[in-house]
């Protein structure tokens, strides 16, 4: 009885998880190039049940054995996050510092920091932006990497051109190149924040089938439909399994009060 | 159930601000020399979903939400109007005026200039372009692209200065002050003054304005994705309350 009673529960916990994410996937509706989240639900390990001491046997005085009477559920878990990385919705801006990625590839940025110098991330968000010293930034505030680190433009913020390549051109002179990358599993990259992926297992190439494109920017791949559609399956699976819960409430009610009543 | 809501609420508070921002920059549609500003989102920290005690992937991470990671100023140049005024000065390239008011400097891309009663040049912040003076009773003025002035009066034509332009060695240095005006400090960069014509700086256009650099299509569709997404938002918000509520109800 009261396994039903936590089955609904681990139900309920996951959904709650799911709800987090979509929420988080909807704040991120207008993003630069943020990759949604899929959440992959599981059910726990099924169980053997085994009957024991069940009815005699009436040709035989000696109880029967053990038997298998088949297997259940005992709830569900989370069993992963998977991260989409098709491409957002493209769009013209006109602004020199957004650049758009056209094809597979990452631009790569310097994200160190915690004590790890020189520690590269990973983003598809090409809405950058000049900073205070005048180096290549993303809106979070990590510097752009070019072939040779970091890109400083200084005042060139309405100067300079960045051709299909990634190549930096500055008053028609090439001053750098952007260091783009890409990966033949994408299942090595970890989101970090800030739209930053770091890839743990050293699987980055460098980029042969993707270009630049400046004065576009990818938006986020949020489908906002296909959000409203799970917010509903969610909150609906939700409310099932608080009636499940109910139903085991009142079950449990009725053997306290009523099994063994004289009344 | 606490973090669907507080990631909604930072949805709604970011969305907010990018519709603070856009109303700013429509409001703005008709002053002078007007540089777009937009506001930049990035996604908040990414969290382990696995609580410590309970079986399941600890790698399983989700994010917590959206933040404005910045608002920035987009210094591409605005088209060029021809107002036929001969105090509206637009400036053909990058350079940047100086004016004072007081003890304070500002720069600006403003080119409404009107003269005062003691001949100076000023703005419509009331502050005043240095280096230009005229003397009373003149009957035209004349600047020509290099910012050299020229007034004709009753006693023919007389030199009144010249109008010199500023460049930054990193605009993202310069602090927005109010009314357009630009302020800057040495933290970042360095000021180089200049001469109109010569490279890098522009040519001055008398009689013309430069007017903002965005336009209206584009910030009526930002506006509208931006009040959609602050919509699906709250519904998100609506949701989770909803499922907290069941929860709530558990025990009738």
């Amino acid at each position: 009885m009261l396994r039903g009673l936590y089955m609904a529960t681990s139900g309920m916990d996951v959904l709650q998880t799911c709800i987090d994410g979509t929420a988080n996937d909807i704040a991120n509706a207008t993003t630069p190039g943020y990759k949604k989240d899929t959440y992959l639900i599981r059910s726990f390990p099924e169980m053997l049940m085994i009957e024991k001491g069940g009815p005699q046997n009436e040709k035989s005085s000696l109880p029967q054995k053990t038997r298998r009477i088949g297997t259940t559920g005992i709830g569900a878990r989370l069993a992963e996050v998977s991260t989409d990385f098709t491409t957002g919705i493209i769009r013209e801006t006109g602004n020199k510092t957004d650049i758009l990625l056209k094809g597979p590839g990452f631009f790569a940025v310097d994200a160190s920091g915690q004590g790890e110098p020189g520690r590269v991330g990973y983003t598809r968000n090409g809405a950058f932006k000049i900073d205070e010293e005048g180096y290549l930034t993303t809106a979070g505030g990590y510097r752009v990497l070019g072939e040779n680190g970091e890109i400083s433009l200084g005042d060139a913020e309405l100067k300079f051109d960045v051709e299909s390549d990634g190549s930096i051109t500055v008053d028609g002179v090439r001053v750098e190149r952007l260091r783009l990358a890409e990966f033949s599993s994408l299942d090595s990259l970890y989101k970090e924040s800030d739209d930053i992926f770091i890839d743990r297992d050293g699987a980055a190439e460098t980029a042969s089938a993707t270009t630049v494109k400046q004065g576009f920017l990818e938006g986020s791949n949020v489908n906002l439909v296909d959000e409203m559609v799970s917010l509903i399956k969610v909150t609906r699976a939700y409310e099932a399994n608080q009636r499940m819960i109910q139903s085991q409430d009142e079950l449990l009610a009725k053997a306290v009060n009523e099994v063994g009543s004289l009344r | 159930m606490l973090k669907a809501l507080s990631s909604s609420a930072c949805g709604l508070n970011a969305q907010q601000l990018r519709v603070d921002t856009l109303a700013n920059n429509l409001s703005n549609i008709d002053t002078p020399g007007y540089k777009k500003l937009r506001t930049n989102f990035a996604q908040l920290i990414n969290q382990s979903v696995v609580y410590t005690g309970s079986p399941g992937n600890p790698e399983v991470t989700s994010g917590n939400g959206v933040r404005v990671a910045q608002v920035a100023k987009y210094f591409s140049p605005g088209d060029v109007v021809k107002t036929g005024r001969s105090l509206d000065l637009a400036i053909n390239g990058e350079g940047f005026f100086r004016v004072v008011r007081g003890n304070e400097e500002y720069y600006t891309r403003d080119g409404t200039f009107n003269l005062d009663e003691s001949g100076n040049l000023v703005n419509s912040n009331g502050c005043v372009l240095e280096g230009i003076r005229f003397s009373p009773g003149i009957d035209r003025i004349m600047i020509s692209a290099d910012g050299t002035v020229e007034a004709e009066g009753p006693e023919g034509i007389s030199a009144s200065g010249q109008i010199q332009l500023y460049q930054f060695t990193n605009l993202a240095g310069l602090k927005l002050e109010g009314g357009d005006l630009l302020s800057f400090d040495d933290t970042a960069g360095t000021v180089v003054p200049g001469i109109a014509t010569s490279p890098g700086y522009g040519t001055i256009m008398q009689g013309f304005l430069e007017i903002p650099n965005f336009s209206l299509v584009e910030e009526m569709a930002n506006l509208i994705e931006a009040q959609r997404a602050y919509g699906f938002n709250a519904r998100t918000m609506r949701t989770a309350d909803e499922m907290w509520s069941m929860a709530n109800n558990l025990r009738k």
